[in-house]
């Protein structure tokens, strides 16, 4: 069976002074992403909340790699996380969880 | 990605400090030009601060037309002081003319007025047609409708320029989200950066050689030296 390759994103809340709950977001995420694919999309794409990294406040989630730009779609469509307006950036998108971090720390 | 100029082709600040910050944002998120709906005043103030960001500024006018005399009769008037006429349908009658027209640059179909497109109207296009991102991101039944629209387009060949239509710097997306966004409504991807780059950017260019006087008609380049 063939190994499943992914794609890690690093997503950032815009404005950045907002608190904002971060679990909150993924909901916002998942529930934008299955709107815009329905279940069996949202299946394909399989998304994950890989962790909070608080030191760069933002999530690193992940999808399968031949449906980012879906998984991005969805990402860019989400306005609003538990009642404030917001847009969710995209930092960084890399193959493996190290590279992530890598590239957002330097 | 890399070598592209990427073009939010219609913001619309409601000031000037809002309008300062969307232009930082805009410079962060990768943009290099910006296509601005506001006052002549506003806009003369807003060139200094766009190039402290490094951002290239043009004008916008759109005109919201209900009938077809509204149409020729706005595109008349502004042709000659803005760098992108855009006309925002509200009835069919209206998309039709604005979709003929060649002074017309981009036909809008927005959530808040006439968002259908059928066979005949596509086979008449000879403009770009604008879709919005604020419409993606805040109405739902405004994204399928949307789909439908870039499908029809798509199997058609015509050109389409995706634009944010934001008001503030939270309605504003980043160029590789954007021509994602587009992707998923069935576009192909290089289609979708085009219509962030260069479909408006070509749009832009030959609007301001024939403002400048470089173009003396249609084709004809003033060479200069």
């Amino acid at each position: 069976m063939l190994r499943a390759r992914y794609r890690y994103v690093f997503v950032k809340p815009f404005p950045g002074d907002v608190r904002l709950d971060k679990l909150e977001i993924w909901k916002a995420v998942q529930s934008s992403l299955q709107y815009l694919v329905g279940a069996l999309g949202y299946a394909d794409v399989n998304p994950y909340l890989v962790r909070v990294q608080k030191d760069l406040d933002g999530l690193v989630m992940r999808c399968n790699s031949k449906h980012i730009r879906t998984f991005v779609a969805a990402i860019a469509l989400v306005n609003n996380v538990g009642g404030e307006r917001v847009a969710l950036d995209i930092k960084k998108v890399s193959g493996t969880l190290k590279a992530l971090l890598r590239k957002l720390k330097c | 990605m890399g070598s592209r100029t990427f073009v939010d082709f219609w913001i619309r600040p409601p000031d000037v400090t809002i309008a300062k910050e969307m232009c930082k944002r805009a410079s962060e998120l990768g943009y290099s030009a910006l296509v601005v709906e506001a006052p002549k005043s506003m806009l003369d103030e807003l060139k200094g601060i766009a190039k402290e960001y490094g951002l290239e500024l043009y004008s916008k006018a759109v005109i919201s037309a209900k009938t077809r005399s509204d149409v020729l009769k706005m595109v008349t008037k502004l042709r000659h002081s803005y760098d992108a006429i855009a006309v925002h349908c509200l009835t069919r009658d209206a998309a039709l003319v604005a979709l003929r027209d060649g002074r017309v640059d981009t036909v809008v179909f927005r959530a808040n007025g006439f968002m259908t497109i059928d066979k005949h109207m596509l086979s008449v296009t000879r403009n770009s047609i604008e879709l919005t991102l604020i419409d993606a991101i805040s109405d739902r039944v405004a994204l399928q409708k949307m789909r439908g629209i870039v499908r029809l387009i798509d199997a058609k060949g015509l050109s389409v320029i995706f634009s944010s239509c934001a008001s503030n710097p939270v309605e504003q997306r980043g160029p590789f989200e954007t021509s994602c966004i587009i992707n998923a409504f069935g576009l192909n991807f290089e289609r979708s950066l085009d219509a962030i780059s260069t479909v408006p950017l070509n749009i832009l260019l030959r609007n301001r050689a024939k403002l400048s006087g470089e173009i003396v008609q249609e084709g004809v380049w003033l060479v200069k030296g």
